[in-house]
């Protein structure tokens, strides 16, 4: 279990995270999304003890990550850049990594480069972008990590890899309960993988969700009447948003399929639906102003 | 599961070798050639051209500069090479986010990097033995020697590489590094010069020289290691450079512990170092402006000052782009308005409202006080060699002297400051030892021509003489042997080593130097013959035998000497004398074209005229005539002077 409690850190000329506070549970998938400049990789440098916040705490099982050993060898983080040890080939990369990583297992490592086809007697850098990443992602899981940081882990795969790389993901989770922290600037990257998502903007987490909930709870209503609008009942509703579009209301309404369901029939409407919404669009609703300002985020 | 850990990773000793190993193998490439292989050239030739060789005074002797240069350029290049992972963003979140702690990495890489520097140089040091063993080259050196080398060029090595290590930590580039780390290692002695010659432009008869001429090498590893062929490292030395290879050590670790991995790539990784380093390189090149543009015009105050501006402006600027990574820092003139304040602050404070420049010792406060010419007084033979510390003056009629020609050069600051320097132009350094211990120096250039009254009684004292001429101070029987050294055509170098002939001869000397008067002593100095005392290793003491050292004369010529020695009226030819009634110094070829067209041409070869001339004439510095000799014997001439007050009367009614 990550907790990040309140933690700042601020460089010479801004102040790149502020009071950020998240907590991902063990096994869980956490999508991190943000613009560019958010506060992502800041973050995420945070969590995975490169940098040291200047305010606030990262426990990870409720011990400080900074300059812990004991913590760091149950985590691994890979970079936005796949960076290796220059002129490394990934068999000097995986023996430098067993050395340092006690949980390393030899037998994942051979079984994920005979199915990524990796020549590993190659010298990394000569590899493409791509190819780099994926070594990264073996390498990676070849520690058998606890905690698995990653730092837009998907750019520059294509669409093949990125499955590929999803599903071992996804079974490293389920088989060993590891802990993903995952970023991205797109939301629909990580729609289908992650469980929990937080919204980084400005530095500052706007929102932290856990997906099958936020699904679940809020809708998209249209209803139309044809004489006065029953406002009493409309205000037992709890509504982020109504729009007029001639006779027909449409509301974002949070709560509890049934029940909204059952409140908005007893008015008798001419006209009725209840839709699931996006992901995208719950989001923007949900944090209501900042909503429009990070649209553009979410539907790139 | 307790799991098997070791405190030494190979892999990343591994790493550290694939990535700087090439630095090692250079280093041993480099002294391979410079020594033994050097060696090998020499030695294995032909005998004949082998005894030409010498034994060395230590192994730096072979290929010094290349050794010089290794030294200074290898330990650094490597800390620079070792802690690019520092530097550089993406390793250094690399290594960060490894489960090893920083001072494991530290250690590692700093361990390494001593083995990697240390190694080469006992490589070298065994083949060099081999090679001594092989060829026997014990004439030339001993094993001892391959100890000291080996000794001396590790920890010379090692206090380079602690100095680049401890940079590393406090720098985010790379190249800064380097730069730094030679900053760091020339800043004390640098300092002190720059400092020391910025007061000596702002303090009058600030003795610089006195400070500077003191172990000024030993201030910086650079500096002495330049010396090191000549010189052996002195213990206390060593003791001083290890000592400070442990504290850059134990700095660095501390330094590491508190850095921010996010500073790789900014020039000073710590924020609050950046005032300190932009004040200090402010301040640094306005000291250098300062020194450059005193030097440049003459020692002129106000282009010193202007320097002062020009440079502190330079530096800031310089110091501001490097840390905010941009050209765009002209709009910061707040710093810069600080500085300039408080280094006006600074200044006042240094003229102390003329308390250091107008103070003389009172009479009763002095116990004794030097007067020379220069400020090296006391210097350790075993660095430079043997020269020679006159005495103190301690008679209180000598004191008052002193401090009278003191004062006058006091109050004529005005004058002094602002002449422009001649041939008169000598330093007159004062040190004064007071009765309750403390010691007050000064040191100015003053024209001798003002002072001359002044400084005539204290020159002419018995005790002034005593003290600061080395004849008086040497023993007959130390005396290896003496030679008086003829010059001109026909004249010889006459040794005498019969002790009771060296007896005879200083007591002659000492006895004519006595009765010397000042402006003889000035004007015979430089013309004729010279006599050399050596007393043995590097010590020698040469005096000018001038034509009023009557007694030693008597003495040659009753040996039938003084002809071999000295030039005397029989030698000459004829001599020619024309009026040359200039203050400066002259050319011989405007004199001798002055000659050839000159229709005022005395010519003698009556030799009792001759002889008076001949007498008379000096190499002085203020001459009325022009006397060229020719000898009877050769092509020969030679150029001598006179002047007024000596000059025969015949000469003079002669230009009348």
């Amino acid at each position: 279990m990550i907790e990040v409690q309140k933690v700042s850190k601020v460089f010479d000329r801004y102040e790149a995270v502020q009071e950020a506070q998240i907590s991902i549970q063990k096994g869980s998938i956490y999508g991190l999304i943000g613009s560019n400049g958010a506060g992502k990789t800041t973050l995420i440098k945070l969590v995975a003890g490169i940098y040291q916040p200047d305010l606030g705490r990262i426990t990870i099982d409720g011990q400080d990550n900074f300059e812990n050993t004991k913590v760091k060898k149950k985590m691994f983080y890979i970079p936005d850049h796949p960076y290796f040890l220059t002129h490394y080939t990934t068999l000097q990369m995986a023996q430098f990594y067993r050395s340092i990583y006690p949980n390393w297992s030899q037998e994942r490592y051979e079984t994920l480069v005979a199915s990524f086809k990796v020549n590993v007697k190659k010298k990394i850098h000569t590899f493409s972008k791509g190819w780099q990443r994926q070594i990264a992602f073996i390498l990676a899981l070849s520690t058998r990590p606890e905690v698995l940081i990653l730092d837009e882990p998907l750019d520059g795969l294509d669409a093949v890899v990125r499955k590929k790389v999803k599903n071992l993901l996804i079974q490293d989770v389920s088989e060993r309960e590891m802990t993903i922290l995952i970023s991205s600037h797109n939301l629909r990257e990580l729609e289908d993988i992650c469980d929990h998502i937080g919204i980084i903007h400005r530095g500052k987490i706007l929102i932290e969700k856990e997906l099958d909930e936020l699904k679940s709870d809020i809708h998209k209503v249209q209803v139309a009447y044809k004489g006065e609008v029953p406002e009493h009942v409309i205000k037992r509703l709890s509504v982020l948003h109504t729009e007029k579009r001639g006779s027909v209301f449409l509301c974002i309404v949070k709560g509890k399929e049934e029940e909204i369901s059952e409140l908005i029939l007893n008015t008798n409407p001419v006209i009725f639906d209840l839709l699931p919404l996006t992901l995208e669009e719950i989001f923007i609703y949900e944090m209501g102003d900042n909503g429009y300002a990070i649209e553009n985020i979410m539907v790139e | 599961m307790p799991l098997k850990t070791s405190w030494l990773n190979k892999e990343l000793i591994l790493q550290i070798i694939r990535s700087t190993s090439w630095i090692s193998i250079l280093y041993f490439f480099g002294l391979l050639f410079a020594l033994p292989i050097r060696m090998l050239m020499m030695y294995t030739a032909e005998e004949e051209s082998i005894a030409q060789y010498n034994p060395v005074n230590s192994l730096f002797h072979y290929e010094f500069v290349i050794q010089l240069g290794l030294t200074i350029i290898i330990p650094v290049l490597l800390s620079v090479f070792l802690f690019r992972y520092l530097q550089v963003k993406q390793s250094a979140d690399l290594m960060h986010s490894l489960p090893i702690r920083r001072e494991k990495l530290f250690h590692h890489y700093v361990l390494s990097g001593i083995i990697l520097l240390i190694l080469p140089i006992i490589f070298v040091a065994f083949i060099i033995m081999g090679v001594h063993a092989a060829f026997n080259l014990s004439s030339f050196f001993h094993l001892k020697d391959i100890g000291y080398w080996v000794g001396t060029t590790i920890v010379l090595d090692l206090l380079i590489f602690s100095a680049g290590v401890f940079v590393a930590m406090i720098t985010g580039i790379s190249a800064v590094q380097g730069v730094l780390t030679y900053i760091l290692l020339l800043f004390p002695a640098g300092m002190t010069v720059l400092i020391f010659y910025n007061l000596q432009m702002l303090l009058f008869g600030f003795p610089t020289d006195f400070y500077l001429h003191r172990n000024l090498e030993t201030l910086s590893p650079l500096t002495y290691a330049t010396l090191l062929d000549g010189r052996p490292l002195q213990k206390i030395d060593v003791i001083l450079y290890l000592f400070f290879t442990f504290l850059f050590y134990v700095f660095s670790i501390l330094l590491y512990k508190k850095r921010k991995v996010e500073s790789a790539s900014e020039a000073i990784a710590f924020t609050k170092l950046r005032s300190i380093f932009k004040y200090g390189v402010t301040f640094c090149t306005m000291l250098v402006g300062g020194m450059y543009f005193a030097e440049v015009q003459n020692e002129s105050f106000d282009w010193m000052i202007f320097g002062y501006i020009v440079g502190s402006i330079i530096g800031y600027y310089i110091a501001n782009m490097l840390l905010e990574k941009s050209w765009r820092v002209f709009h910061k003139l707040k710093g810069l308005v600080i500085y300039g304040v408080v280094i006006a602050f600074v200044y006042i404070g240094i003229q102390g409202f003329g308390f250091y420049e107008n103070n003389v010792p009172e009479q009763s406060e002095i116990k004794k006080v030097y007067l020379t010419d220069s400020p090296r007084m006391n210097l350790d033979p075993k660095l430079y060699g043997y020269t020679f510390t006159p005495d103190a003056l301690q008679e209180k009629s000598n004191i008052e002297l002193v401090r009278k020609l003191h004062q006058q050069i006091i109050n004529d600051k005005k004058i002094n400051a602002q002449l422009p320097e001649n041939e008169f132009m000598r330093t007159a350094f004062f040190l004064y030892e007071l009765e309750n211990g403390k010691i007050v120096t000064r040191q100015y250039r003053v024209d001798d021509r003002i002072y001359e009254q002044l400084f005539k009684p204290i020159y002419e004292s018995t005790e002034y003489k005593m003290a600061s001429n080395e004849i008086f101070h040497i023993d007959a029987d130390e005396v290896e042997y003496l030679n008086i050294i003829g010059n001109g055509p026909g004249k010889w170098t006459v040794p005498f080593r019969i002790e009771k002939d060296l007896k005879e001869i200083i007591e002659l000397l000492r006895a004519d130097i006595l009765v010397e008067s000042y402006e003889d002593q000035n004007y015979y100095s430089g013309r004729g013959s010279n006599i050399e005392i050596f007393l043995g290793k590097d010590h020698y003491v040469y005096l000018d035998f001038k034509p009023t050292y009557k007694g030693l004369e008597k003495w040659l010529k009753d040996r039938e000497l003084l002809n071999q020695t000295t030039i005397v009226p029989e030698d000459i030819s004829s001599i020619k004398i024309i009026e040359w009634d200039s203050k400066e110094m002259t050319h011989p070829d405007l004199i001798e074209e002055k000659i050839e067209n000159s229709t005022e041409v005395l010519e003698i070869k009556d030799i009792k005229q001759i002889k008076e001339v001949l007498t008379n004439a000096g190499w002085g510095r203020t001459h009325h005539y022009i006397a060229i000799f020719h000898f009877k014997e050769g092509n020969y001439s030679e150029r001598l002077y006179l002047d007024e007050e000596h000059a025969p009367e015949f000469v003079k009614a002669f230009f009348k």
